[in-house]
């Protein structure tokens, strides 16, 4: 019968087909790519990897907005005049240890260098030509650095993870926190690594370069008072780096033209992929939010007079919104795509630090006085005529530096409690460790929290 | 009577032994129902070949021997009649229809049972409930099957209902049913890819319930089992209808009818309003007469609701065209329905068609097909929880503004977008082309062994159109927003089966089945976003000026299952079933690759065993007993897998970053439920009962687990959690009244009393929405907040209960303030008939129950805030002078104590609504016989005709969150469900 056979093949076909089919159940990610595959598996995917990298480190937990600007909030740059309370405990600094963007700025700088230690250690492992593998490998190592750094100053020892995590169980080890000397010795480790792997390679823009590492060196010595290291990487990359002061203060922050002569490592922002600090910071008719605003104190610190003190810095950082009788934030100005891009580290800062090494004691050609009146000139305003004290090189770094993340940094080293009337206890300059990570890995929370 | 007959038999007996000669009987066949002559109706003399039909007028004429004892008649959808000879020539019968008690079969996927031998928890809905309840499907079922609970959460057009079977027992995976249309796992859920604030779509809206015959639910695990690890919420199993041998029959429906608000807002007026906001303003900041008087206004004195709402026509047109021959059967309709919205700018529109053909190629080969091919239109509305919602902002703003400027354009100076403008100007389009159905073929191999093979789609093409203004609402700042969005979804199934009956002895019969599925389902979307348009009439993407945004990516996932199932009964008196299936998907993790659901069933009917026999009055009696295991599969694509996701983005370039661990160990939650019930008839099945006791026990439930951070990872999704669902469920149907005169008065009870609680979590208690709350120990997403207690008449100011005694109001003073999930619910429905002269009158009056459910009226918080928007009625009531005792608290300019998430807010959502009345009259056929028609029935149906219920707003049974798992119970200006009245007439040629 005709139709019988028919059907028996049919029947026979079906078995076949299915029992023919391994990849039954095999569904393509297409957009994603499974680890069960390999990551890193090429210096093209390491290149792309080191996009993610990058684009982690844009994220508002961490350059993105609030790694930086709770930095000027916890110190005496900013008042918080919005209505958001993980932002008024910053200001405050009564911080909760269950403040969810604490957790949030903690997670996201794991997360980077959860991606730094993937790319390294994938790259490391690569047969491929040192010329492909450096360039990589260099700026993987000063991402974990400057990443373990940005932890280091506001957590005071944290775990240091090292090794890339591939997978649930196995390799998720509660690491307990390590100490703060632990943690800068293996910045310092990173850096040098990633000079080693960068030197020779020109500068790119919004991309880690060898000098971002000397730079990241001189800064991280100096907040240890290990002046004389500090003094001679700063002064390496002053008289060495391709790096000069702009013309005018103004034109190392303007968004319309990026990547100034004076910028050793600014993160990118473009419209397509922009930030919100501009939205943050201004007035509602100016199509933000004003969450923040500049403080008083810090408004008075620049006693700013158009006529006899008509300091750069104030006109391009702080706009009097006459409507309201108030201040608001103009370092950051593009509010329609936050396109402004985050400066990790400049040149400016690399002479205020010389300045600061050299009047502590390092021994040196450079004049303290010289290098920060080099920096007074280009704001406009009269030299001091000395002596140079350390009370002189905070304000003006203060001054100069204001809503780019660094003022609780000099709070820290210099115990600077009486600047702000909320500080009253030295606990308050170390940030808690989020509940969540102490009730998770049993760390051991930070004294007064 | 008995004795009579017995008399006749031996009578007959003692006739036949004299004589043994052949004659010739003859008679006419009529109907009970109509009263006319039955032609085609089969008789055969039993127990011999002899048999004949009637004529085309009924008659009929056979030759009995004189030792034939019995005429034996039959005809398809009546009853089989047996009628003694004895010594009668002629012998005229009246064949009455078959009643749905007797002998239904039930479909309990892969196949077929007779409804006297479930052994599970069975629910069936005839297609005939079904009619004219347009567009939704869930709706029809609700309060008419004990432990389906369906709650439509909003009137919008086209929304989705939600549709639980014996509780909610998942937080994160889903708790929809699955849904079979012909065997076809139907794609369910929401394509949409925007939010439109609260309620949103269903793809269950595709299915036209004219074309459906019957659905049966499998609420119990021992008949979902088959289904495997789609079936932890239910199986709800669509049967459409089927040409059946006869000259082709063709029906056409038309209907219209018009929809309204069942109940308005009870808010101020203008006057009231301005009362009320200048006392508030005098309270808080001793500002007089801040708002002016009404003078001041021009008296204007806008109803913003009778501003966005109409009375909205509806209209439905059904042709079918079924019959067949003995090889060909042939069913094939198209529906069209109109629907528009009660709210301005909403609207449904579906036009479908159905064509399913059964063709039989030989004695053993049978093959067919089912398609249907949808198209949906919907107008879609901001809804619910947006500021540019139009019902909301016609709730929420103030009435003392006009809806027009002088010069005609809208006004737009008030605290919200003008709900009017927003009705009108906004488009947000959404379409859907589907087809859905298969190929089938079945063959039997060898005797009593079939072959059945079933290639199944659900190809579902969705798109959207949306357009913002430029000039007013969310949009002014871009100058206008317009989205184009797609989403393809695709499911592909080959289903293979093999049967096999048997009877062994005399009375074993068993039914053996073993089959194999394969599914393959991916999806495809893709979305582009532009702004900058030129104007209110360029809505399309091709005239705006900068395109924004876009995106496309894909999805998927497939599912490898084996199963079987013995069925075995002993004389159709003790039966049990056996059902394994294992299911392989692609979703589950490398070490769970495999899941395996078993199920078994006992029933024993007790009314075939003498004991029972000898009491009369119980017709039918079976005790039932189950156990099963199935599963919820609904944890992600993609979940088990470690993956790198790409799409991030650095100085123009893109990247990849990582995105989740693998997690090997993932797998579906799992649900072992047990139930005992028994089904119970009396005096010949005019009485039917059926009770059900369950627990179901949920586990493996998916939820996130913090891992340290250091990993750079955060969290990771594992089976952890439990909760259960027990309950007890009670049937009653009884045919109370049925007279000779052709009166019949049938009722219907059904009541369902679900309890629900978490039993285990993976840490803290888990919040969703404005006031749900998952904790170990407390019922589903109960209401959690502050407790309300008076008003203090010294000061007018709420009190709240200080529970932590802190001396302060805070979060620690959280209690459980109420429950979503009710008490009990059911439906009450009674059917009347009358076969006169002058035709058939059916009237079916349909009551619907909800009792002990709370709901969180959202609402009041701002509605009497005294924050601009306008306000409920009863803050009239408010506390005015020390030495006031009112539950309305002082007016304050934006109270926050109202705001609170309080037991203030919370209601009684317990609610009885007469659903549902229909009334329809069959003309007589006599009267159009000459005009061919052979039947003429002209019908009026109302919905939602009133609802008593102490719920303050418009509607008890709205959720803002629309089909939403796990916020239940919430009104925050949900469209309400709207009065419908339709009437319409069915021909049948």
């Amino acid at each position: 019968m005709k139709t019988h056979k028919i059907l028996y093949l049919l029947l026979t076909g079906v078995v076949i087909f299915f029992a023919g089919c391994k990849d039954l159940l095999e569904v393509d990610t297409t957009n994603t790519i499974n680890t069960d595959n390999g990551v890193i598996t090429s210096i093209d995917r390491a290149n792309v990897a080191l996009i993610g990298m990058y684009s982690g480190m844009q994220n508002a937990n961490y350059l993105g907005n609030y790694s930086v600007i709770w930095n000027d909030l916890a110190a005496d740059n900013l008042e918080h005049t919005g209505t958001q309370t993980v932002n008024a405990d910053i200001y405050h600094n009564e911080i909760l240890t269950s403040n969810s963007r604490l957790l949030g700025i903690w997670q996201q700088m794991y997360y980077v260098i959860n991606i730094a230690n993937t790319i390294i250690t994938d790259v490391e492992a690569m047969d491929v030509d040192a010329d492909a593998k450096n360039p990589v490998l260099g700026e993987a190592y000063f991402v974990r650095a400057y990443t373990y750094h940005c932890l280091n100053k506001y957590w005071n020892g944290v775990p240091l993870q090292l090794t890339p995590v591939r997978k649930l169980a196995s390799e998720i080890k509660k690491l307990p926190r390590s100490t703060k000397d632990q943690v800068d010795q293996q910045i310092f480790i990173d850096l040098d690594s990633a000079i080693n792997k960068l030197e020779g390679y020109a500068p790119v823009n919004g991309r880690a370069n060898a000098w971002a590492a000397k730079a990241m060196q001189a800064r991280i010595h100096l907040y240890r008072g290990e002046w004389q290291a500090a003094y001679d990487a700063a002064n390496d990359v002053i008289e060495n780096g391709p790096f000069q002061l702009t013309d005018k203060y103004s034109q190392v922050f303007d968004y319309r033209v990026p990547y100034s002569s004076e910028s050793i490592f600014e993160l990118d922002f473009d419209d397509q992929d922009g930030n919100s600090y501009a939205f943050w910071f201004f007035e509602r008719a100016f199509g933000g939010r004003r969450e923040f605003a500049p403080t008083e104190s810090l408004v008075n610190a620049y006693a700013y007079d158009a006529v006899t003190n008509p300091d750069k810095r104030f006109e391009n950082n702080v706009y009097y919104y006459a409507d309201e009788d108030r201040y608001m934030v103009t370092k950051y100005n593009d509010v329609s795509t936050g396109s402004d891009n985050v400066i990790v580290t400049r040149l400016a800062e690399m002479y205020l630090i010389r300045a600061e090494a050299k009047l502590n004691g390092a021994v040196g050609t450079a004049v303290a006085l010289d290098d920060v009146n080099f920096i007074r000139d280009r704001a406009g305003i009269d030299a001091l005529v000395g002596p140079l004290t350390l009370d002189d090189i905070l304000k003006e770094r203060r001054l100069e530096f204001a809503f780019e993340g660094l003022r609780f940094d000099d709070f820290q080293r210099y115990q600077l409690l009486s600047e702000k009337p909320s500080l009253t206890d030295a606990n308050q300059l170390l940030w808690p460790i989020p509940q969540l990570e102490v009730d998770v890995v049993g760390l051991q929370q930070n004294l007064g929290y | 009577m008995k004795k009579i007959i017995l008399l006749c038999v031996f009578s007959l007996l003692g006739i036949t032994i004299i004589n043994a000669q052949t004659r010739k009987i003859t008679g006419v066949v009529t109907g009970s129902a109509d009263g006319l002559s039955m032609p085609g109706v089969s008789i055969i003399v039993k127990g011999t070949s002899i048999g004949t039909s009637t004529d085309s007028e009924g008659k009929y004429s056979i030759p009995v021997s004189s030792d034939s004892k019995t005429l034996v008649f039959s005809f398809i959808g009546f009853k089989t009649q047996e009628v003694p000879i004895n010594d009668q020539s002629i012998i005229n019968v009246i064949l009455e229809v078959e009643t749905q008690t007797v002998e239904e079969i039930v479909v309990v996927g892969y196949g077929t049972q007779s409804k006297k031998l479930v052994s599970g928890s069975v629910s069936n809905i005839n297609g005939e409930q079904l009619k004219n309840i347009n567009p939704g499907l869930e709706q029809t079922l609700q309060g008419r099957m004990a432990g389906v609970q369906v709650n439509t959460n909003s009137g919008t057009p086209g929304g989705g209902v939600t549709m639980r079977i014996r509780g909610s027992s998942s937080i994160t995976a889903g708790n929809d049913p699955l849904y079979i249309v012909d065997g076809v796992p139907m794609l369910t859920g929401d394509f949409s890819q925007q939010s439109m604030g609260g309620q949103n779509l269903s793809a269950t809206t595709a299915i036209n319930p004219n074309d459906i015959e019957d659905i049966q639910v499998l609420k119990d695990a021992s008949y979902a089992a088959i289904y495997g690890s789609r079936a932890a919420n239910g199986v709800v199993l669509i049967t459409t209808k089927r040409g059946k041998t006869g000259a082709p029959k063709i029906d056409f429906t038309y209907t219209y009818g018009q929809s309204r608000m069942a109940k308005k807002m009870d808010l101020l007026n203008a006057p009231d309003y301005i009362n009320a906001m200048n006392e508030a303003l005098y309270n808080s900041y001793g500002l007089v007469d801040y708002l002016g008087t009404w003078a001041d206004y021009n008296y204007v004195n806008t109803d913003w609701q009778d501003e966005v709402t109409r009375v909205a026509p509806l209209s439905e047109a059904q042709v079918s065209v079924s019959g067949g021959s003995q090889d060909i059967k042939y069913y094939i309709s198209t529906g069209l329905v109109d629907q528009t919205g009660i709210v301005i700018g909403s609207g449904y529109k579906r036009f479908s068609t159905r064509v399913n053909l059964d063709i039989k190629g030989t004695d053993r080969l049978k093959y067919g097909t089912n398609v249907q091919v949808t198209n949906e239109k919907i107008n879609r509305i901001y809804g619910d929880n947006n500021i540019y919602s139009p019902l909301a902002n016609a709730y929420a703003s103030e009435p003392i503004y006009p809806v027009y400027n002088a010069d005609g354009s809208y006004f737009d100076n008030m605290s919200y977008s003008n709900p009017v403008a927003m009705g009108k100007e906004p488009q947000h389009l959404a379409r859907t082309f589907r087809t859905m159905g298969n190929a089938y073929l079945d063959y039997e191999l060898i005797k009593n062994l079939s072959f059945k093979m079933s290639a199944n789609a659900d190809v579902l093409d969705f798109r959207e159109d949306s357009f913002l203004p430029v000039d007013i609402g969310i949009a002014t700042g871009s100058h206008g927003s317009g989205t184009a969005g797609n989403t393809n979804a695709y499911r592909l199934g080959l289903e293979n089966t093999l049967t096999y009956n048997t009877k062994f002895g005399d009375k074993h019969n068993l039914t053996l089945l073993g089959g194999f599925s394969y599914e393959n389902n991916y999806q495809f979307v893709t979305q582009v976003n532009a702004i900058q348009f030129p104007g209110n009439d360029f809505k399309w993407i091709a005239s705006a000026a900068r395109v924004s945004g876009g995106t496309s990516s894909t999805t998927g996932y497939k599912l490898a299952s084996y199963f079987g199932r013995v069925e075995y009964d002993y004389a159709k008196k003790y039966i049990f079933r056996f059902v394994l299936r294992s299911d392989g998907s692609s979703r589950f993790g490398a070490d769970n690759k495999y899941a395996y659901f078993p199920s078994a069933s006992l029933a024993w009917r007790l009314s075939e065993e003498d004991f029972i026999k000898r009491i009369p009055v119980i017709s039918d009696l079976k005790l039932r007993l189950g156990y099963g295991v199935v599963g919820n599969q609904n944890i992600g694509n993609f979940n088990a897998l470690g993956l790198w996701s790409t799409g991030v983005a650095y100085m123009a370039e893109g990247g990849i970053s990582p995105l989740q661990l693998k997690n090997p160990k993932l797998k579906w939650e799992k649900t072992s439920s047990y139930e005992v019930g028994f089904d119970l008839g009396l005096l010949k099945d005019r009485i039917s009962i059926n009770a059900s006791l369950y627990k179901k026990n949920t586990t493996n439930l998916l939820l996130t687990r913090p891992i340290p951070s250091q990993s750079g990872f955060t969290s990771v999704t594992e089976n952890i959690g439990e909760s259960e669902n027990k309950g007890l469920e009670l049937g009653l149907s009884t045919v109370n009244i049925k007279t000779n005169s052709g009166f019949e008065w049938s009722s219907s009870f059904q009541i369902a009393f679900n309890r629900s609680e978490i039993v285990k979590l993976s840490g803290d208690p888990i919040s969703t929405g404005m006031v749900n709350r998952f904790e170990e120990g407390h019922p589903f997403a109960a209401f959690y907040g502050l407790r309300f207690l008076r008003v203090d008449p010294q000061t007018g100011d709420m009190v709240f209960d200080d529970v932590s005694k802190d001396g302060i109001i805070n979060d620690d003073d959280r209690v459980y303030i109420g429950n979503p999930n009710p008490d009990f619910e059911g439906g009450i429905t009674n059917n009347f008939s009358y076969n006169s002269k002058v035709g058939n009158f059916d009237l079916s009056i349909f009551f619907q129950f909800k009792e002990g459910n709370d709901v969180f009226n959202g609402v009041r918080q701002y509605s009497e805030a005294y924050y601009w928007d306008n306000m409920l009625t009863r803050v009239k009531k408010r506390w005015k002078k020390p030495g006031d005792i009112t539950d309305v608290p002082k007016a304050y300019y934006k109270n926050t104590d109202v705001m609170k998430v309080s037991s203030y807010l919370v209601e009684d959502g317990s609610y009885i609504r007469l659903k549902t009345i229909s009334m329809s009259w069959t003309v007589p056929s006599k009267w159009v016989k000459n005009a061919k028609i052979s039947s003429l029935k002209i019908f009026g149906t109302a919905e939602n005709i009133f609802t008593w219920t102490k719920y303050l707003n418009p509607d008890p049974e709205v959720n803002y969150a629309g089909t939403s798992n796990t916020t239940l119970g919430t009104d925050f200006y949900t469209y309400p469900n709207p009065r419908t009245i339709k009437v319409g007439v069915n021909v049948t040629f």
